[in-house]
């Protein structure tokens, strides 16, 4: 058996594959795609989208407002004696959530609304922290799938944290501003604001293993912010939300307090394992 | 054998892309046409089906044209238009399922290998049982004869994770392998 498999070495596979790829007819493909092309309209470009040059100039009067404003800051304001309070104090005591699909700790912080909770004593894949039924706080387990609508057909999306948001809105249409780099707890992750008016799916939900507790996921049709990390063996989102962007500002330094606090177990480099010798790559 | 995505200039993609975006259908055409066969060949081997491939590779690309105006990055257009095709692929193997038509495991294990090599017949058959992502992955690479950095690119992926994708769908594919003799 062993000797079967050390037997597919890259051209055996090569010679294999291309037979499996066959020769189909790419002419009329291409003749089939542009005469639906011909009657299908494209969706409405991003209405925040602006062109390159615009986009670069955008970004310089940016920086200078924020460096006139950082300069004019140091110039006025007389050092600060004593140190800032933590915006968010912790509660005493870790709390430990073992039967998470990532088991993981956390703090409450001070003032905060309590521990997290669930929708379920069977509920294994949702976490949530909510204040009077409409601030929300959800972790949640990402698989990638989504359901966009109502009997609408998951689609699937890179579980890639960086791919799986643009997936999101490049795919799926969700409203999302820029992606950036954050942190949920100790594990590196990316976030980006959702912005439901620009959003055209707002049932969007997750499908979460087909497990059924569809009612019971997160809605991306609140104004929010979503917060994907990879913890190793699974990809694990953070949906913070309000329903107004009012009241999603009043909750954020709180909720940011509670997504500070958690604490994953640490996991080998997503990365994975030292590429064998048979992938170092081959450039022509 | 190196088959590049297309002959032109980044520059002249990323302004293809950009007209393309904008609704010229005519930049669209000349964007996708030297993808066509690569699409449809990667499909073709995906499905295992001719008019498999073709729904799937027509769905993909009709659904960059529809959607090409969200597009980000114009540089990016080949790790998205591959994972629209993976997507495609994968909703093609679920329609099968759905429709009750012929699996894929099924068919590989009941297909006529008459007109294939012994060695292709097994690949084939331990290909069948990877996930969509192992297969597209391998494909890149060892059928359109991508280096690794161009696997990343066209998946959206840092290089050591494609890298690390690679090496783990080609170490499934060899326990299908063991696992068909």
């Amino acid at each position: 058996m062993t000797q079967n498999a050390a037997r597919l070495n890259d051209e055996h596979l090569r010679r294999a594959l291309i037979e499996m790829a066959g020769s189909p007819d790419s002419d009329a493909l291409l003749t089939d795609v542009l005469r639906i092309v011909d009657a299908q309209a494209q969706v409405a470009r991003r209405p925040w989208t602006v062109g390159r040059w615009r986009r670069s100039m955008l970004m310089l009067v940016a920086v200078l407002l924020v460096a006139g404003a950082i300069g004019a800051t140091i110039a006025l304001s007389q050092p600060d004696p004593e140190p800032q309070p933590s915006p968010s104090p912790q509660s005493e005591g870790a709390i430990s959530v073992p039967d998470f699909v990532v088991p993981f700790t956390y703090h409450v912080p001070v003032g905060g609304p309590g521990k997290l909770g669930r929708y379920g004593p069977k509920e294994p894949a949702v976490i949530y922290a909510r204040v009077s039924g409409s601030r929300k706080l959800q972790l949640f387990l990402v698989n990638g799938v989504h359901d966009c609508e109502e009997g609408r057909e998951g689609m699937v999306l890179d579980r890639d944290p960086t791919s799986f948001l643009e997936g999101l809105h490049e795919l799926l249409g969700v409203g999302m501003g820029r992606i950036g780099a954050t942190t949920l707890g100790n594990l590196p992750a990316v976030a980006a604001d959702i912005d439901p008016q620009d959003n055209t799916c707002l049932a969007l939900h997750e499908d979460r293993l087909g497990l059924g507790y569809a009612t019971k996921e997160p809605h991306l049709s609140r104004p929010g912010r979503l917060i994907i990390a990879d913890a190793g063996t699974q990809i694990l989102g953070v949906y913070i939300s309000a329903p107004t962007k009012d009241e999603l500002a009043e909750w954020m330094p709180m909720a940011q307090a509670y997504v500070n606090s958690f604490v994953f177990p640490q996991t080998e480099a997503s990365d994975g394992p030292t590429p064998s010798a048979q992938l170092q790559e081959t450039r022509p | 054998m190196q088959v590049t995505a297309a002959a032109l200039r980044p520059d002249e993609e990323v302004s293809l892309v950009a007209r393309a975006a904008a609704g010229d259908r005519d930049a669209f055409a000349a964007l996708i046409e030297p993808r066509v066969d690569r699409i449809l060949r990667t499909a073709r081997a995906i499905l295992d089906d001719d008019t498999d491939a073709h729904d799937a590779a027509q769905e993909a690309l009709v659904a960059a044209w529809v959607n090409l105006p969200r597009l980000r990055e114009e540089s990016r257009f080949d790790a998205w238009l591959n994972r629209l095709l993976v997507n495609a692929c994968r909703e093609g193997l679920r329609r099968r399922r759905r429709n009750r038509e012929t699996h894929v495991e099924a068919d590989v294990a009941s297909a006529d290998f008459s007109g294939h090599s012994l060695e292709t017949a097994s690949v084939r058959s331990a290909f069948g049982r990877l996930s969509i992502d192992e297969r597209s992955i391998l494909l890149l690479h060892h059928l359109h004869g991508m280096p690794v950095d161009q696997v990343a690119r066209h998946l959206g992926v840092p290089v050591g994770t494609a890298k690390s994708r690679l090496w783990h769908a080609r170490r499934t594919l060899e326990r299908a392998l063991e696992a068909e003799r």
